[in-house]
């Protein structure tokens, strides 16, 4: 006998709340409370989070429990901080992966062109990536940074990344300077070398 | 059996100290009226931001005050002074 197979068993209360079962029990679309947790896909659901917090010693529910997981899709937009102007993309691709605080996200702005020529609906100020799909945290100062693809910009040095502030929702383009001379200097909208250019980025941030 | 597809907010949250109104759209697609596939879109909406939906566009009048806005725009020039 390979393992106890146990459909529709429901143990009461008045058993005494401890069961022993063999080293290998089957489920079929488990359910707790009433509540199925594992459906007949293999797939736990409708849970609040597992917990890690060991039994005892150090470890707290919220610092130790994994209450969040999602993946899907965003629209990033090209934009100046001064004046937002209005672009046209060949390609405008955002995917989010959220695990717990934290979430990841990978951009690609291909071909970004104003929409508009004449005159340019070209806007102004520093280059801003927006519509992400979360708002980073705002609870205490933290800068998130992470890489960036820039292909027909003008740039000075190779030296740049991608910079989210906290609380907020739209990513810059940040080139530090060495010394004491000056803290660093933005992506301008200016710097775009060519009719149209790219963008890739790759960040990960902390959320509230 | 019919296919259709359809797009739903079906989570929007008020998050942090600015009141960033994160939403979420579930774009599904419906064999007989029933959910087949779902995946999900997802956007914020910043104090001083604007959105197209008539749900969000009530909690924006309700959250992003115009003392919330001043102060977002403020924390924002201090985060981004060089």
């Amino acid at each position: 006998m390979a393992g106890l197979y146990l459909n529709h068993v429901k143990v009461a209360e008045e058993s005494g709340g401890i069961v022993s079962l063999p080293n290998t029990v089957q489920f079929n679309n488990l359910k707790i409370g009433g509540t199925e947790v594992i459906n007949s896909n293999r797939q736990i659901q409708n849970i609040t989070g597992i917990d890690f917090s060991p039994s005892s010693g150090t470890g707290t529910p919220s610092s130790n429990l994994l209450d969040d997981y999602e993946e899907g899709t965003f629209t990033p937009v090209y934009r100046g901080s001064t004046t937002a102007g209005t672009y046209n993309y060949l390609y405008k691709d955002g995917w989010y992966t959220k695990i717990g605080n934290v979430v990841h996200v990978i951009i690609g702005l291909y071909d970004i062109r104003p929409s508009i020529t004449s005159p340019s609906s070209e806007g102004s100020g520093y280059v801003e990536i927006a519509g992400l799909p979360f708002a980073s945290a705002s609870n205490t100062v933290r800068t998130n940074l992470g890489g960036v693809f820039l292909s027909r910009f003008n740039l000075t040095g190779e030296t740049y990344c991608s910079i989210l502030f906290s609380g907020s929702n739209y990513i810059m383009i940040f080139r530090p300077t060495s010394g004491s001379s000056g803290f660093g200097a933005y992506l301008a909208i200016t710097d775009r070398a060519s009719v149209s250019s790219d963008i890739g980025i790759s960040i990960t941030y902390q959320v509230d | 059996m019919a296919l259709t597809k359809q797009t739903v907010t079906d989570k929007i949250e008020i998050v942090g100290q600015y009141n960033h109104i994160q939403v979420r759209e579930a774009i599904q697609v419906l064999e007989d009226g029933n959910i087949i596939s779902q995946s999900y879109h997802r956007y914020v909406v910043a104090p001083g931001e604007t959105s197209n939906d008539a749900k969000v566009q009530a909690i924006i009048a309700a959250v992003h005050t115009p003392d919330v806005i001043a102060a977002y725009q403020q924390h924002l020039q201090e985060q981004t002074e060089l």
